[in-house]
């Protein structure tokens, strides 16, 4: 039941669908986030970021509807950061139809609306057992 | 496994990036690490531009492994500081990264926790 402090995650972002960028069911734990830094390393085209919450029940899996984070997109000029500041508990546990996973996913665009924009992201935050 | 309050690093900012400002050891007795505050002075006589990462895993750097943590190339004027105080937590041997554009005049203090892994 020890609590585990790590970063939960980093990458780049490069999509402009939601795609999961942290999910409990990659280490089977219960996890706290502290925060998100998103940064737009592009020197010239600017991105908007939509950062969601999705709650996967049952087995196999079927992820329920994803809940936005935060103002959706977030628009963030070139070079500079984005940080999802407040904390964020993700789930997971259960077996058969109750079993819980939570995931973070996001998705970055640039001025087009449709074309990806590589994002860098680090995740903060802390898990323990379930 | 108790948290040691205590200063992560301190010292001053290269012009090129080799080695991290901070990594929580990966030898035995391996740690784990917030960083709660790093504070970047610019002790010049001229503005410089900072950049700050974050690599899985530490060791040299990496541009394929390393992630901004910051706005990138952040001016910092003469006799000024840029603070960023949004936790960040580490594992072994994951390192915190920093180059400035003018290497030795950027001071750099990092204050945070460590536990055992």
């Amino acid at each position: 039941m020890a609590i585990i402090i790590k970063s939960l995650g980093d990458g780049i972002l490069n999509s402009s669908d939601l795609t999961n960028i942290f999910t409990t069911a990659t280490d089977g734990k219960t996890a706290l986030v502290r925060n998100i830094r998103f940064v737009n390393p592009s020197t010239q085209s600017p991105a908007w970021l939509t950062v969601a919450f999705v709650r996967t029940t049952g087995t196999p899996g079927q992820p329920g509807p994803a809940r936005l984070l935060g103002p959706g997109p977030v628009y963030i000029e070139p070079k500079e950061m984005y940080a999802l500041a407040e904390e964020l508990a993700l789930e997971y546990g259960g077996t058969g139809s109750s079993a819980i996973s939570d995931a973070i996913q996001a998705k970055a665009v640039q001025s087009d609306g449709v074309t990806a924009i590589p994002i860098d992201y680090v995740i903060s935050g802390i898990e323990r057992e379930a | 496994m108790a948290l040691t309050i205590k200063v992560l690093a301190n010292g001053r900012v290269p012009d090129t990036l080799g080695d991290p400002v901070y990594s929580p050891s990966s030898a035995t007795p391996a740690k784990v690490a917030i960083v709660k505050i790093w504070r970047f002075t610019n002790t010049s006589g001229g503005a410089v531009v900072l950049n700050a990462y974050f690599q899985k895993g530490g060791d040299d750097f990496d541009p394929l492994k390393a992630r901004h943590i910051l706005a990138r190339d952040v001016l910092i004027p003469p006799g000024h500081s840029v603070i960023d105080d949004l936790d960040l937590t580490l594992g072994p041997g994951d390192g915190i990264y920093a180059d400035a554009s003018a290497g030795d005049v950027v001071d750099v203090v990092v204050s945070g926790m460590e536990r055992d892994a």
